[in-house]
């Protein structure tokens, strides 16, 4: 199996600045080695459910929530309906703090939902703390086939 | 022989002798011959009377055979002993001749007459008079029948009574008839005495419930009718006609009385009476009527069938005068409507400003973080390449960015409270304090502050917005006692009839009175950044807080003697 085929981690992000801002803090938490950045919620939704994910070790989601096209509660309500891909860790990272967002979020089975603090500093931390949660302490189910 | 003697002695003598002798025999003959006739007639005479007596003995015979069969007979010595007694008598009495005799009429005695009744029987034939009178008996079987009977005194040729003679005849049935009669005469005078009675007070009720009536349907403005479909008539009680306004009493078929209900309802006033009479159905509508002075009224009529063999024999019902609770109705309606399109408006303007405050959260966010992350990457990776210059315009960015991140995030917190559900439970406000008070003087390390806090009663209110109040006046607090050499904050209640007045008071450098007003306002700060930083939201958010659980907020201070900020909270 080659490592080059490896997505550990999903970053659906349409503000390309957030999104490099994301990558950094991951980086420089040397997390970085398997990462694939869609730009929308439709990229997200393409991938997710016309590639095969069997090999390529997808370990976790970051997910925008305000995004043109197709937004993050619609590619949250489509993963977590799906029987293969409901266990995948989907973290909502976002800049809505707004109750509802979170409400449906969690009622859809969001995993994970995250701020994105205006700090840098605290931005940096938290997407380090996420990154090592669910990359190296959590625990996934087996896979059947590897 | 003596005249045999005479005339030996003398023939003149004899002739003389022979005379007389002859005269004594004539007249012995004339005697015997008027002898022999007067034996002979009285003989006649005697036959004549013993014929006479067979005759009588036997009409006496004839005439006690009539009595004793049809009446029953006895008779009674002086003393009242039973010396003579018929067969009728054993048949009724049920006792036998040799029962009877000898002993006193007490045998037959039922008890049922008092003492005089018997006192005045034996006053009456003592005087050798006639006693009648109806009396009843007890037979044998102790069964009571009833006789009309006739005591009569026998008297002797001295005017002695002898013994007494009764002659009675059976009444019972008669008697039984008469006392039935007699009974049900009782009982029905009694049954006509209750239903007077009931009818007196039914009377009276009616009499009551006529003028209760008539009052309720003056003061309810509600008239009662009666429409009589077989005698074809109509009744109206008073407030009908004055609903109508109409004079009491004025005459009107049916047809005319429809014809007060306004154009629109005519018809639906009509099909009701109809289905009314014809199939039983009853009527309850609210409907526009037109009173004989043309003023345009509502009414409730209500109509109801009386049914007798599934026809309808009459309809009876009421009508009312709704005018004013129509009004007030309508005016209800037109209010609600009012109130709805106001309401309507409000949601717009709320949900405008909750994607107003929705994208101010994301949009106004999202370029912040761009800006603070970048310059803080600038800084971390080309800090050696700017200059001192360089560096400190890249710290003011940052800094300044940061703060703008605070004052959205204040601004967001603000606007959310406005649209947040109350929550209200009763909280322990003692615990709420020492709980921020100690997070927020942990915080302030190196400083020694005072906390002094009193006890505090239980109260009800949302605790977390209780919560947020708290923090903010605490952190206020302490942030303004920072200059202060030995800060002391003080914070109580004082418990009212309907309210709790809490007070926090701290030594800090307090404020100019004058500019008290701008104090809770959005943005409106007294003191500038660089001496104490604040968005100037903390006392709005505060104010809007106790204002939405229907307290009041205000505080007392003067320039570097620190301040008081005094709240209430309704304890209801």
């Amino acid at each position: 199996m080659n490592d080059s085929n490896f997505v550990e981690i999903l970053l659906v992000e349409d503000n390309p600045d957030d999104a490099g801002l994301t990558i950094r803090a991951l980086k420089k938490n040397n997390l970085c080695n398997h990462l694939l950045h869609l730009k929308d919620g439709e990229e997200a939704l393409n991938f997710l459910f016309s590639e095969d994910l069997s090999n390529r070790n997808l370990k976790l989601i970051l997910l925008d929530i305000k995004m043109p096209k197709v937004d993050g509660i619609e590619v949250l309500r489509k993963l977590k309906s799906d029987p293969s891909k409901k266990s995948i860790p989907v973290v909502a990272l976002t800049s809505s703090k707004e109750e509802r967002d979170i409400i449906q979020s969690y009622e859809l089975g969001v995993n994970a939902y995250i701020v994105k603090p205006v700090n840098f500093e605290k931005f940096v931390s938290a997407v380090s703390e996420l990154g090592h949660f669910w990359l190296a302490l959590n625990q996934p189910p087996l896979k059947t086939k590897k | 022989m003596f005249e045999d003697g005479f005339i030996v002695r003398s023939v003149g003598t004899v002739a003389f002798a022979a005379f007389a002798f002859a005269a004594i025999l004539l007249f012995l003959i004339v005697k015997l011959y008027r002898m022999n006739r007067k034996m002979r007639s009285e003989a006649a005479n005697v036959r004549q009377v013993e014929n006479e007596l067979v005759r009588v003995n036997k009409f006496l015979a004839d005439f006690q055979r009539a009595i004793d069969i049809s009446s029953i007979i006895s008779i009674t010595d002086r003393k009242g002993s039973i010396t003579y007694a018929n067969d009728n008598f054993e048949k009724i009495s049920g006792y036998s001749k040799e029962e009877l005799i000898g002993k006193n009429h007490r045998i037959i005695n039922s008890g049922y007459h008092d003492r005089s009744f018997w006192v005045n029987m034996w006053k009456t034939i003592s005087k050798g008079k006639v006693w009648r009178n109806e009396v009843k008996n007890k037979a044998k079987n102790g069964s009571y029948y009833w006789v009309d009977t006739y005591i009569i005194p026998f008297l002797d040729e001295y005017g002695r009574i002898q013994q007494f003679l009764s002659v009675r005849n059976d009444i019972t049935e008669r008697k039984a008839v008469e006392e039935a009669l007699l009974l049900l005469n009782r009982d029905l005078e009694h049954r006509i005495a209750e239903k007077t009675q009931s009818l007196a007070s039914a009377n009276l009720e009616l009499t009551k419930m006529n003028h209760l009536m008539e009052t309720v349907q003056k003061h309810a403005r509600i008239g009662v009718w009666e429409l009589d479909i077989r005698a074809g008539k109509t009744f109206w009680s008073d407030e009908v006609y004055i609903i109508h306004e109409l004079p009491l009493q004025a005459s009107m078929t049916l047809e005319e009385s429809i014809r007060f209900y306004h154009p629109d309802h005519t018809a639906q006033m009509k099909a009701a009476i109809d289905a009314a009479i014809q199939k039983g159905i009853k009527w309850d509508m609210e409907l526009k009527f037109i009173t004989n002075n043309k003023n345009e009224i509502w009414v409730r009529t209500i109509g109801l069938p009386a049914m007798e063999n599934g026809e309808t024999v009459a309809v009876q019902g009421w009508l009312q005068d709704i005018t004013r609770r129509k009004t007030a109705e309508f005016e209800i309606i037109s209010m609600n409507a009012l109130l709805e399109s106001h309401s309507q408006k409000l949601e717009t303007i709320n949900r405008e400003l909750e994607s107003f405050t929705y994208s101010v959260s994301h949009d106004l966010r999202a370029p912040l973080r761009s800006i603070y992350g970048y310059c803080e990457i600038l800084k971390e990776d080309y800090a050696g390449s700017l200059d001192e210059e360089g560096n400190k315009a890249l710290d003011i960015v940052i800094k300044n960015a940061g703060r703008m991140g605070q004052l959205i995030d204040d601004l967001l917190e603000f606007s959310r409270l406005g649209r947040k559900g109350m929550d209200k439970s009763i909280g322990n406000m003692q615990e709420v304090v020492e709980n921020v008070s100690r997070e927020i003087a942990s915080q302030e390390k190196g400083r020694k502050i005072r906390l002094l806090i009193h006890p505090l009663e239980p109260v009800k209110a949302d605790v977390q917005m209780m919560r947020q109040v708290w923090v903010n006046l605490v952190s206020n607090a302490v942030k303004y006692t920072r200059k202060t050499a030995e800060p002391v904050i003080e914070i109580g209640g004082k418990s009212d009839k309907d309210k709790i007045t809490y007070f926090i008071k701290d030594n800090g450098v307090g404020f100019n009175m004058k500019y008290a007003g701008k104090l809770f306002e959005v943005f409106q700060r007294l003191h500038r950044a660089d001496e104490f930083e604040g968005t100037g939201v903390g006392l709005a958010l505060v104010k809007r807080i106790v204002k939405r659980h229907g307290g009041e907020i205000w505080a007392e201070a003067s320039e570097n003697k620190g301040a008081t900020f005094y709240f209430t909270l309704p304890k209801n």
